[in-house]
């Protein structure tokens, strides 16, 4: 008995570190959620070179970037009914028509579009993005180009460490890299 | 040998399975987040940005002051109350009981929707349409049979814009509406009909007394204004240019605003008066007064020194020696008022009071008629009186109730709630299922004020504008909606109004205001300007008042009380809970009462003395037997009462009003007699004897200080007026120290708290609460001292060799922010450390819950979660997001509201400058009604907070352990005994 759980025991935790890996390194893959609507990045960054904060307009006034209304969508959409077309989105083939045709029922409706969050931060952090953008960083630097992407994903695991070496990197002069690497920057 | 025996595993094995089990489970369960959605708005509300928060001027309704607030919104939800510095009433500060008005907007056991009572006599609920049909049919029923007149709408003081409707609408339907304030001052409305003509309730320039003399008058607690009268009196009692006035309170019991005092006079319940006259006898008799007492001469020679003596207990020579002051500290000011003179002669003690104004030359000065409060027009206690007794003969068909609670409120021997029986309909207004909603045969729920719009004027100066600061939580309708709805609807009203909303109602109102106001723009320049402003406020002209000869036909008598036990019986309204509507509100539950510090109960207070002769400790239960009937309590014993009194907090004793009232402590209102003044009819308070006797029963008495002495360790220090006025040898030397001074860039943020303007009154420790989402526990967590007020007012009873053999310190003790701290050192984890701003950061995802940093605290202010605690549902509809909800194995403290520091360096940063002084102020400053806390860079020597800290009463608690605490104590100044 004894030494079966011996034996047992070391594949099994072999398999334990291998998942916790798997998963851990999986965070970070190119795969971001399905959303309810089909809706590529690309094609609105990329193809059509709207601005960022065209649609996440309040992201340098709030610590939250903010999301498009369905209104604002409907700003463009009411116009644009989109090619009646088969689309490759990251290897799902979507009617691009039909995918727009999703926003305009949401909108009839009156109902809000349920996206699933791509980039969390844990609940204690205090995480503003219009200190960021203020200073000038570009969105790409920590959500990746976005312009080339269908589905965003998260281009970085967005951990401390990523925090903290961009802190470091920026830091202007003594007094500024102390603040920023102030635990109460961020946590409180 | 267990394996052979059993057959089962070893402990060894066990664990090593539990073990690979549990990490697969954490490995796995750590993967997988859970899945997090972002709602975006169909149409986004204009002037709304997510994560940025609006502020909504308007006004609170928790007690008739009618301070003015701004209410703070995030993404839609209301969630922080800070007072509105443009309100004339409270100059941007608020009381605990405005904090907590979030937790009844908030709270789990409001009423979802209407309700109706059915042939089960249970409340079920039905839709809004079916309500007012309900309604309606009731109405037209009642007309049809030409019953007029037996509509009655009772309501508390609404003053403004409902009031109007509310009094159009029954003047419609051949109704009558009824004020019902619980603590509707009438006396004072008598007394100055008798001595000046006018019967209203003038408004006081505490601020610009010497010397100020309250006769009972609770004004740091409950007493007209509290707020506005703790912001004045503050100004009048602080130190400054080498000199403070005097503060002397008359009072059987030492409540807290007594506690405030330079000076507590202790006195036999009902005398004062007698008193007041005493003082004026004896001011005209030394020839100080400047009217020479006119034609009261031959009155007040009656009152001699050694007489009124003899009657009130009270010291000859403390009757001179206030006379002396009250005429030479000039101005002077007597007030009156509270319960612990609302005895049966409480008119008479009154009129005393205005007499002893006038021969001190005090009225038109510091007693202003121009300005009164519009309480004074609240009905009478005999119509209340009238009301029930049509009720018991079936007088009245259809009862409204809005905004009050006899049931509970009124004394028993009224029969309220059986006359309530004999009402056929009575439709509630409530929020909450209280005594009295909870016997309504219809409840058509408002909302709160935090969600309509509406108005109150607590003063003709002030009209003051409610405007609705988030959508309704629950499926309620504001009463005004409800009024112009049914009256659409009844036949015969139809047309009677024009307006179908309340807001349009209100508008069409306040036009008649605009046409009032000259001077101003356009209606909605001037509209959109007082919704800014919150509300609109006229300068009010003073007007002078001259004594009256009626007075002098006055007959001062002295109080009846009924029973024949052998204490006087004293039910006092509670700060925290005011007549008993702020019960339900766990954060009011868990305010220690300033000088008990007792949480989430009931107690009567008795004299150390008449303890021992009781024989009951703290903890023991008592009964107390009036002629009306009998309640059982917990003693805390207090050498603040005397000896021959006892008395029990108004606010408990529910048997109704949701989880967090009901079934705790006791209310003493249902062992008081149904007594009268017998000049203004009102309500006689102080009005019985009660028999004490022990009960066999021992509960701990809990408290949150189990102290009530400092043990010699100075903590809360005072220092004498002369000696201040000599000037203090003022040294700041410092020890040779074994680690080199802290250095700061540009900020290190510090505290100065002014123990001389500290009133105890627990504004910034619900404040606290509010900003920084810290969770209340409940009593039995309390018990265990598991409390987690990040904020404490300590209190201490030190020796002195004033009349009352004590004096009542109050010290604000939260984290001292050290740049030595004890914390820091002893935390493995580096989760507590010194930030470079000085503050004493702590992070709660790198603390492990070792709580060393508790034990090594000097100052006793970390509190640790021992539990996951929750908010029931929709309360966490309040919480804070700014500031991280903390979980259970977590440490926490006061962070020196870290969140607002970096709001306002991030504004600062957007226009390249440093963070200004005053700029932005922390939660409990914000609150604080006596401006006793200031905070700010002390790396700024021109700020407030700096300069206050170098000053010469600055001290730091404990000094002597070196741990160069942020936080700089004032001493509090004590006045010699004359």
């Amino acid at each position: 008995m004894r030494k079966g759980i011996k034996i047992l025991s070391v594949p099994v935790l072999a398999i334990v570190i291998l998942l916790g890996f798997y998963f851990y390194s999986a965070e970070s893959s190119d795969q971001g959620p399905v959303q309810p609507i089909r809706f590529s990045h690309k094609i609105h960054a990329g193809e059509d070179q709207l601005p960022c904060q065209f649609c996440h307009s309040f992201v340098d006034v709030s610590p939250n970037p903010g999301i498009p209304s369905v209104k604002k969508c409907m700003g463009c959409h009411q116009h644009i009914v989109g090619r009646d077309v088969d689309y490759d989105f990251d290897g799902t083939t979507i009617n691009i028509r039909n995918e727009i045709s999703k926003v305009r029922e949401y909108w009839a409706n009156k109902e809000p579009i349920p996206w699933t969050k791509v980039n969390s931060t844990p609940g204690y952090l205090r995480f503003t993005h219009k200190r960021h953008i203020k200073r000038g960083f570009e969105c790409a630097q920590c959500h990746g180009d976005v312009a080339a992407m269908d589905q965003v994903y998260s281009a970085d695991r967005l951990n401390m460490g990523f925090c903290i070496t961009c802190h470091t990197d920026n830091a202007k002069d003594h007094e500024e890299l102390t603040h920023l690497k102030d635990c109460l920057t961020c946590h409180y | 040998m267990s394996e052979d025996k059993k057959g089962g595993i070893k402990r060894r094995d066990f664990l090593k399975i539990i073990g690979v089990a549990g990490g697969t489970a954490a490995v796995a369960s750590s993967c997988s987040e859970p899945v997090e959605q972002i709602i975006p708005y169909v149409i986004p509300p204009e002037g709304i940005i997510p994560g940025v928060p609006n502020w909504y001027a308007s006004t609170c309704r928790e007690c008739p002051a009618g301070c003015g607030i701004l209410v703070k919104n995030r993404e839609g939800r209301a969630i922080k109350i800070e007072g509105n510095s443009k309100s004339p009433i409270n100059n941007g500060a608020s009381c605990a009981r405005g904090q907590a008005a979030l937790q009844g907007l908030y709270n789990p056991d409001r009423i979802k929707s209407p309700l109706s009572k059915n042939d089960a006599g249970k409340l079920q609920p039905l839709g809004w349409e079916e309500a007012e049909k309900t309604l309606t049919e009731k109405i037209e029923q009642l007309r049809g049979n030409g019953k007029t007149g037996n509509i009655v709408f009772l309501s508390n003081h609404i003053s403004g814009t409902l009031g109007k409707l509310v009094g159009e609408w029954m003047d419609a339907l051949g109704g009558k509406h009824i004020e019902y304030e619980t603590f509707a001052h009438e006396p004072l409305k008598e007394a100055n009909r008798i001595s000046f003509g006018i019967d209203k309730i003038p408004t006081y320039h505490i601020d610009k007394t010497e010397y100020l003399l309250s006769f009972g008058a609770d004004f740091i607690e409950t007493w007209l204004s509290p707020v506005e009268y703790t912001k004045q009196f503050s100004k009048m009692h602080s130190y400054k240019d080498k000199t403070i006035g005097k503060f002397v309170h008359v009072e059987p019991r030492a409540s807290l605003t007594a506690s405030s005092a330079d000076q507590w006079v202790s006195i036999k319940p009902g005398t004062e008066g007698i008193l007041a006259l005493g003082i004026a006898n004896a001011i005209v008799q030394s020839g100080q007064s400047p009217s020479g007492g006119g034609g009261l001469r031959g009155l007040l020679s009656q009152y001699s020194s050694g007489k009124v003596s003899e009657i009130t207990g009270v010291p000859e020579q403390t009757i001179t020696q206030i006379a002396n002051e009250f005429s030479s500290m000039q101005p002077s000011l007597a007030i009156g008022g509270g319960v612990s003179v609302t005895s049966t002669n409480a008119t008479e003690t009154l009129v005393a009071i205005n007499i002893l104004n006038y021969v001190a030359g005090n009225i038109g000065d510091t007693v202003d008629f121009g300005d009164t409060l519009t309480i004074s027009n609240a009905n009478s206690f005999q119509d209340i009186t009238s009301l029930a007794s049509s009720m018991e003969n079936g007088e009245v068909d259809i009862l409204f109730l809005y905004d009050v609670n006899p049931v509970f409120t009124l004394p028993k021997q009224l029969n309220f709630k059986e006359s309530l029986g004999k009402v056929p309909f009575v439709v509630s207004f409530s929020s909450f299922i209280d005594e009295t909603s909870e016997l309504a045969n219809i409840i058509l729920p408002d909302n709160t004020p935090i969600e309509s719009w509406g108005d109150y004027s607590p003063r003709e100066s002030v009209h003051a504008l409610i405007q609705p600061v988030m959508s309704p939580v629950f499926n309620t309708k504001g009463t005004g909606d409800v009024i112009l709805s049914v009256s659409g609807q009844v036949e015969e009203l139809n047309g009677r109004f024009t307006q179908t909303t309340f807001y349009d109602y209100l508008q069409d109102s306040w036009k008649e205001i605009w046409t009032g106001a000259s001077g101003v723009g356009d209606f909605d320049a001037f509209w959109t300007e007082s919704l800014e402003n919150g509300g609109y406020y006229k300068d009010a002209a003073s007007k002078q008042v001259s004594i009256s000869s009626g007075v002098s036909r006055v007959k001062f008598s002295e109080p009846e009380f009924a029973g024949d036990g052998d204490f006087y019986f004293m039910a006092y309204p509670s700060y925290r809970y005011y007549d008993g509507r702020g019960a339900n509100k766990p954060w009011l539950q868990e305010l220690p009462e300033a000088l008990s510090t007792g949480v989430w109960g009931s107690w009567v207070e008795v004299h150390p003395d008449t303890a021992k002769k009781l024989n009951v400790e703290m903890g023991d239960f008592l009964s107390l037997e009036s002629p009306e009937g009998v309640i059982e309590t917990q003693v805390y014993v207090y050498q603040g009462i005397r000896p021959d009194t006892l008395s029990v907090m108004i606010g408990q004793g529910h048997t109704s009003y949701g989880r967090y009232a009901k079934d705790r402590g006791v209310n003493p209102i249902d062992i008081l007699p149904l007594s009268t003044d017998a000049l203004s009819g009102g309500f006689a308070w102080l009005s019985t004897k009660v028999k004490a006797s022990k009960v066999q029963k021992h509960e701990q008495f809990v408290q949150t200080q189990y102290t009530t002495t400092q043990h010699d360790r100075n903590i809360a220090q005072a220092v004498a007026l002369t000696e201040l006025q000599k000037g203090l040898h003022h040294e700041e030397h410092h020890e040779p120290d074994f680690y080199p001074p802290r250095e700061y860039d540009r900020y290190r943020w510090g505290m100065a708290i002014d123990l001389q303007k500290c009133v105890g009154c627990g504004a910034c420790v619900t404040a606290c609460y509010a900003e920084n989402n810290i969770a209340f526990v409940g009593k039995d967590m309390v018990a265990k001292r598991r409390d987690m007020a990040w904020i404490r007012i300590e209190r201490y009873f030190e020796e002195s060799n004033n009349d009352a053999g004590f004096e009542t310190r109050f010290l604000p003790m939260m984290c001292q922010q050290c740049g030595n701290a004890p914390c820091e050192p002893v935390c493995p984890v580096f989760a507590t450390y010194h930030n470079p701003e000085g503050l004493n950061g702590m992070v709660y995802n790198r603390c492990v819950g070792t709580r060393y940093c508790a034990n090594n605290c000097t100052y006793k202010v970390r509190k640790f979660n021992w539990f996951e605690y929750k908010w029931p549902e929709p309360l966490n509809w309040q919480l804070n997001p700014d500031v991280t909800v903390r979980s259970m194995g977590v440490m926490e403290k006061c962070s020196f509201c870290v969140q607002r520091i970096s709001h306002a360096k991030d504004l600062a940063k957007d226009d390249g400058r440093d963070v200004g002084d005053g700029e932005f102020k922390v939660a409990c400053e914000q609150a604080c009604p006596a401006e006793a806390i200031v905070f700010g860079n002390l790396e700024d020597h021109e700020s407030k907070a700096s300069k206050l800290s170098h000053d010469d009463r600055g001290y730091k608690v404990l000094a002597e352990v070196n741990t160069e605490p942020g936080i700089t104590y004032l001493k509090k100044v004590t006045q010699d005994k004359a």
